[in-house]
C-alpha cells in the first residue's frame, strides 16, 4: 500500500472512528481515512466511482442496517471490489465471529483492546504490515 | 339321540341280505349294541358286546345270552360292580313301555381294563313287534379329555381374569370393526359395550397422529406382523387417555388376518409427566439459551462504551496535563483503572456464560501436558513450587474448560500465596466411580465460613481495590465441574494453606448421570 492510498473506515461509534484517527495521526500515517457508519453506505461509498478505491478496510462487525460480516461477505462477492484487503477490528472475540470473517477471505482479525495505549500497539502493527505489503492497485 | 340315526336291525326287502349288512355294520361299531324285544329279552348282541363280555369274565353269560331278559339281568346286582343297576333296568323298562323317547346312564365299570366309565344308552326299536336297542360306549378317553380340557379352559379363564385386571382388551374383525371389549376397556373409553360392538376404532380416535403413523400400523398388521406403540385415544366425554399398545393379527384359512385382538396398558399418567417434563426441558434451554445470549450480548455491548470511555480518558491525560493538576491526573486514572476492572468483569461474565454452551469438544485430552503447560504460561515466581504428584490420567473433556479450571486454581494458589518457600501440588487419584484431583497450597488458607461463599459468582474475599480480582474464576470452576457431573470442595486449615478438590466421573457413570 503507498503513503497516498486512502483506507476506509466502516464504523459506527464516534469515539473508536476518532480512536482511529487519532492513532494513524500519531503514528504518522498520512493515507487519508473514509469512513462510513455501517455496510450499507460502505457499500453504497464502494460503489460510487467518484470516490477514491481504498488500498485497505478497517471494518467492525457489530453495526446496525447492515452488520461487517454480510458487508464484508457483499464485497467478496463482487468482482470489483474483492481484491480490497479488509481487517476486522471487533469488540467480538466470539469464535463463530472469527470463523465466519476468515470464510470470508479477511486479510485479518483484531479485537480491540479496552485500554487506548494497547490500541496504538495493534494500529502500528497493522500499518506497518500494509505499508510493506504489496497490494493490488 | 334319535332313532334315525340308530342302526336298524332288519330290512323290508330281503331278510337276509338286509340282515347281513345289519350284522355287518353292527359288528363294526365299537359300542356295544345289545336288541331287547319288549319284554325285555335279548333279541340279538354285536361283536363289541361279545367281546366285551368275554373279557369281562364274570359275565361270560353274556356273552351269548339271546333270549336272557337284560332288565331282569340288569336289576339287582347283575351289573355290580359296574354302576347302578336298578336305575339302568328302571331306564330300560320305561323305554320298552314308551315312557321315556330314550334313556342315558354314565356308570363306572371296575373291570379288567381298571375304571372306565361307560354310557348307557336306551332307545326305543321301531321296528315290528317293538323292543329297544341298548348301546354301551366306553366314555373314558371322552371324559379324559373333557377334565383336560376344562382344566385347560380353567387356567385360560384365569388368564384371561389377569388380563383384564390389567389390559384394555379389543377384538375386530378383518374389516376393523369391533367384535369384543373387555371391561376395561369400556370403563377408560368411557363408551358403553354396546356403543362400541359394531364400531370401528375411530370412535376413540383422538387425531393426534399423523395419517402415515397410523398407515404403519394398519399395514404391518394387515401383513399379518404385530404392532406395537403408545396411542393417544379420546374418550366418550372427549378426555384423553394413553395407551401402550400392543395390536396381535389372527389368520385366517387364507393365510391374512381374520380379526385382531387389540391389548393395551394405560399410561396416561406417565405419557402427562413425560409431555410436562419435555415441556420444561424445552424452557430452561429456551431460558439457558437465552441468558447466554444475554450475557454476550451484554458483554459486547458493555465494551465499546467502555473502550470510549478509556480512549478519552487516555487523551486527556497526554492531552490536558499540565491543566489537569496532580489531582485531575489521578481521577483521570481511576477512571482507566475502574474502566479496566469492568473490562476484566466483563470478560470473566462471558467465560462464565461460555462454559455453559452446549456443542463443545468432548475429545481425549492428556491432561499431563496440559497441565504442565499451565503452569508455564501462569510463569509462577521463584519462591513458589509447583508440584505434579504421580502421573495425571487422560479424561475425555472439553481442552478448554479443563484448563480454566487448573488455571484458575493453580493461579489462586499463585496469587495468595504469602509464605517464603510456596509449595503447589496437583494430584489425582482414581476412585470407583471416576477421578479425583486436588491442587494443595501452602499459603494463607480460607476461613471456614467462606466455603460455600467463594465458589459463588462476584465473591470475593479482599476488597477490589486491594486485590484485583473478579470473583468468576472460583464460580467458572465449579460450573464447568458440574456441568460434568462432578463436584468441588475445599478443605483448608487457617494460616497452613488450602485443598481445592474436584471429581470428574468416568464416562459410563457420566452416560447414566
Amino acid at each position: 500500500m503507498t503513503p497516498q492510498q486512502h483506507i476506509l473506515l466502516v464504523e459506527d461509534d464516534d469515539i473508536d472512528a476518532m480512536t482511529v484517527r487519532r492513532t494513524l495521526k500519531e503514528l504518522g500515517a498520512t493515507n487519508p481515512l473514509d469512513r462510513a457508519i455501517d455496510g450499507e453506505r460502505a457499500l453504497a461509498f464502494l460503489h460510487d466511482p467518484a470516490n477514491p478505491r481504498p488500498g485497505l478496510i478497517l471494518l467492525d462487525l457489530n453495526m446496525p442496517r447492515m452488520n461487517g460480516l454480510e458487508f464484508v461477505a457483499a464485497i467478496k462477492a463482487n468482482p470489483d471490489t474483492r481484491s480490497i484487503p479488509v481487517v476486522v477490528l471487533t469488540t467480538s472475540s466470539e469464535e463463530s465471529d472469527r470463523l465466519a470473517a476468515f470464510n470470508n477471505s479477511v486479510a485479518g482479525y483484531m479485537v480491540k483492546p479496552v485500554d487506548y495505549p494497547q490500541f496504538v500497539k495493534i494500529m502500528a502493527l497493522i500499518r506497518d504490515y500494509w505499508m510493506t505489503s504489496v497490494t493490488p492497485p | 339321540m334319535t332313532t334315525a340315526t340308530t342302526p336298524s336291525l332288519t330290512t323290508p326287502d330281503s331278510v337276509h341280505s338286509g340282515d347281513a349288512i345289519t350284522m355287518t355294520v353292527l359288528d363294526s361299531l365299537q359300542q356295544h349294541v345289545t336288541l331287547l324285544d319288549a319284554q325285555g329279552n335279548i333279541v340279538r348282541v354285536n361283536q363289541a358286546w361279545k367281546a366285551f363280555a368275554l373279557a369281562n369274565g364274570g359275565s361270560a353269560g353274556l356273552a351269548d345270552a339271546v333270549g336272557m331278559n337284560y332288565v331282569e339281568h340288569c336289576r339287582g346286582n347283575a351289573v355290580q360292580p359296574c354302576g347302578d343297576g336298578d336305575a339302568a333296568a328302571a331306564g330300560i323298562e320305561a323305554v320298552l313301555a314308551g315312557r321315556l323317547p330314550s334313556f342315558e346312564l354314565e356308570y363306572p365299570c371296575h373291570g379288567p381294563g381298571g375304571l372306565r366309565w361307560f354310557l348307557l344308552r336306551a332307545v326305543p326299536f321301531r321296528g315290528p313287534g317293538g323292543g329297544a336297542v341298548i348301546l354301551h360306549e366306553n366314555i373314558t378317553p371322552r371324559l379324559r379329555s373333557d377334565a383336560q380340557r376344562a382344566g385347560l379352559i380353567d387356567e385360560l379363564l384365569e388368564f384371561k381374569a389377569a388380563l383384564d385386571t390389567h389390559a384394555l382388551v379389543s377384538i375386530t374383525d378383518a374389516t376393523g370393526r369391533i367384535t369384543y371389549v373387555n371391561d376395561k376397556f369400556c370403563a377408560v373409553a368411557k363408551w358403553s359395550r354396546e356403543e362400541l360392538i359394531g364400531r370401528d376404532h375411530r370412535i376413540i380416535n383422538s387425531g393426534h397422529h399423523p395419517k402415515p403413523f397410523l398407515a404403519d400400523l394398519w399395514s404391518t398388521i394387515g401383513a399379518g406382523g404385530v404392532w406395537r406403540g403408545e396411542l393417544k385415544n379420546r374418550a366418550k366425554d372427549g378426555s384423553i387417555y394413553w395407551v401402550d399398545t400392543t395390536i396381535v393379527p389372527l389368520l385366517g384359512a387364507n393365510g391374512g388376518p381374520n380379526h385382531y385382538i387389540a391389548m393395551r396398558t394405560e399410561i396416561t399418567q406417565r405419557k402427562l409427566l413425560e409431555e410436562q417434563h419435555a415441556q420444561m426441558v424445552a424452557e430452561l434451554l429456551a431460558a439457558n439459551r437465552e441468558l447466554s445470549e444475554f450475557a454476550y450480548v451484554v458483554s459486547h455491548d458493555l465494551k465499546a462504551p467502555l473502550r470510549g470511555i478509556s480512549s478519552l480518558a487516555s487523551w486527556l491525560v497526554s492531552d490536558y496535563s499540565d491543566r489537569l493538576g496532580e489531582d485531575g491526573r489521578a481521577h483521570l486514572n481511576l477512571i482507566a483503572s475502574r474502566v479496566k476492572r469492568l473490562s476484566g468483569l466483563i470478560d470473566a461474565i462471558l467465560t462464565y456464560s461460555r462454559a455453559g454452551r452446549s456443542g463443545d469438544e468432548r475429545l481425549p485430552v492428556a491432561l499431563e501436558p496440559l497441565v504442565r503447560n499451565t503452569i508455564d504460561l501462569l510463569a509462577p515466581p521463584a519462591h513458589i513450587a509447583i508440584t505434579i504428584d504421580g502421573r495425571l490420567p487422560d479424561v475425555s473433556i472439553d481442552a478448554v474448560k479443563i484448563q480454566q479450571v487448573f488455571q484458575n486454581l493453580l493461579s489462586n494458589a499463585i496469587d495468595f500465596m504469602d509464605k517464603p518457600d510456596g509449595r503447589v501440588t496437583v494430584a489425582c487419584l482414581h476412585q470407583a466411580d471416576g477421578w479425583h484431583f486436588s491442587v494443595t497450597d501452602n499459603g494463607p488458607g480460607i476461613p471456614a465460613k467462606h466455603f460455600e461463599r467463594i465458589f459463588q459468582l462476584f465473591q470475593t474475599l479482599a476488597s477490589r481495590d486491594e486485590r484485583e480480582r473478579t470473583g468468576v474464576g472460583l464460580a467458572l470452576v465449579k460450573k464447568i465441574v458440574e456441568l460434568e457431573g462432578g463436584r468441588v470442595w475445599v478443605e483448608s486449615v487457617l494460616g497452613q494453606g488450602a485443598a481445592f478438590h474436584f471429581t470428574l466421573p468416568d464416562q459410563a457413570v457420566k452416560a447414566l448421570a
